[in-house]
């Protein structure tokens, strides 16, 4: 069992008795939903690997993340269509939180290469692989 | 993202922001030199492919199969878990926990989604989810049911929430008439469910168990 710590954010958890999920059937569930998902996964991976962060850390920002998702209105859960986007998107935060508070990514830096990647694909002929004007580097695992 | 995403096709469409998101954090983390595009492509493959619940199962099969291999399981998870070449990422220790007639294990993790991956790969959607996060807890029997798991009442239910540090995998108990069995047969009847301890292990009258062929 948990230390006492634990317990105690698992009583604020608020869950429907009624909403557990459906078991999957095993094997019908594929390890990714769609190809973000395993990109995030790998990339918080690969840098814990490469030591930028201890797992320790990682698990206390994405607790941290998922707590505050439960906290904030019920509606906001479940507005994605696949459930293991909401749960991946938790990932997302957590790992932006964690390069945020080691200085490594400012939030500002991400969105402005958000808008640089959005630019590109839209400014991309269909069927063309999509490319920042400053990179060499090409991308055909969006999907 | 725009209107041209609804009457034109002349462009690429626009993936979706999440999707975005992750490709400016990867495309800038890249380029700090902070992780390589090999090491991605790499985790994936791993992930995708060669890491599940069939490694769990060999596991479960051979300490069914050999005594000696059980009690060091028990006693020293990781070393006898890394003797069949499974190894963590993450530095956490394993440990694994024995169901009996008289004890039923159960594996949670009610802040995140620890979960032993060498041994089943990444966890299901329901683990992940609030509703078995919490409910294991209050409710272990009620959610046993909701996968068709009933106890009897004398059969004393252990908790077991994983951590960064440590995590746990159940050693289901060993249906009987399974005695002669080979362990490459046990471990097919091994499902990933009873090796968190949701499900117990059943041996149908084809001598097989229907959850255990899809895994994979």
């Amino acid at each position: 069992m948990g230390a006492p710590s634990r317990e105690s954010v698992t009583a604020t958890l608020n869950p429907d008795p009624g909403t557990l999920p459906v078991v999957p059937n095993d094997g019908s569930e594929p390890v990714f939903a769609n190809p973000w998902q395993a990109q995030i996964f790998s990339l918080v991976v690969g840098l814990h690997q490469g030591g930028c962060f201890s797992w320790r850390e990682w698990t206390e920002n994405l607790s941290a993340e998922i707590a505050a998702d439960q906290n904030a209105d019920a509606d906001h859960s479940g507005e994605e269509a696949n459930p293991s986007d909401s749960y991946y998107r938790l990932w997302v935060r957590a790992l932006e939180r964690i390069l945020t508070n080691k200085t490594i990514l400012s939030p500002d830096d991400v969105q402005r290469r958000v808008a640089q990647w959005r630019k590109a694909y839209l400014n991309t002929p269909h069927g063309k692989p999509v490319a920042l004007p400053s990179s060499r580097e090409q991308v055909s695992t969006l999907g | 993202m725009t209107s041209d995403d609804h009457h034109s096709h002349d462009h690429t469409e626009s993936p979706v922001d999440l999707a975005l998101q992750v490709k400016a954090l990867e495309s800038l983390l890249v380029e700090k030199g902070l992780v390589s595009e090999e090491t991605l492509d790499a985790l994936i493959e791993t992930y995708e492919h060669k890491v599940g619940p069939r490694n769990g199962a060999q596991v479960v099969a051979k300490a069914w199969a050999q005594p000696e291999f059980k009690e060091w399981l028990l006693k020293d998870a990781n070393a006898a878990i890394a003797s069949l070449g499974f190894t963590g990422r993450q530095g956490e220790h394993m440990r694994v926990v024995e169901n009996s007639a008289k004890v039923h294990n159960l594996v949670v993790c009610t802040l995140c989604s620890c979960y032993p991956w060498p041994v089943l790969g990444l966890p299901p959607v329901w683990y992940k989810s609030a509703p078995y996060r919490a409910r294991v807890v209050r409710d272990p029997r009620g959610v046993l049911v909701e996968f068709g798991t009933s106890l009897d009442d004398d059969v004393q239910i252990e908790i077991w929430d994983s951590t960064a540090e440590m995590r746990y995998l159940v050693l289901p108990e060993r249906p009987v008439g399974t005695e002669d069995w080979p362990e490459e047969e046990l471990a097919n009847i091994v499902t990933r469910n009873s090796m968190i301890g949701v499900e117990t292990v059943h041996v149908t009258e084809d001598g097989d168990n229907s959850g255990a062929k899809a895994d994979s």
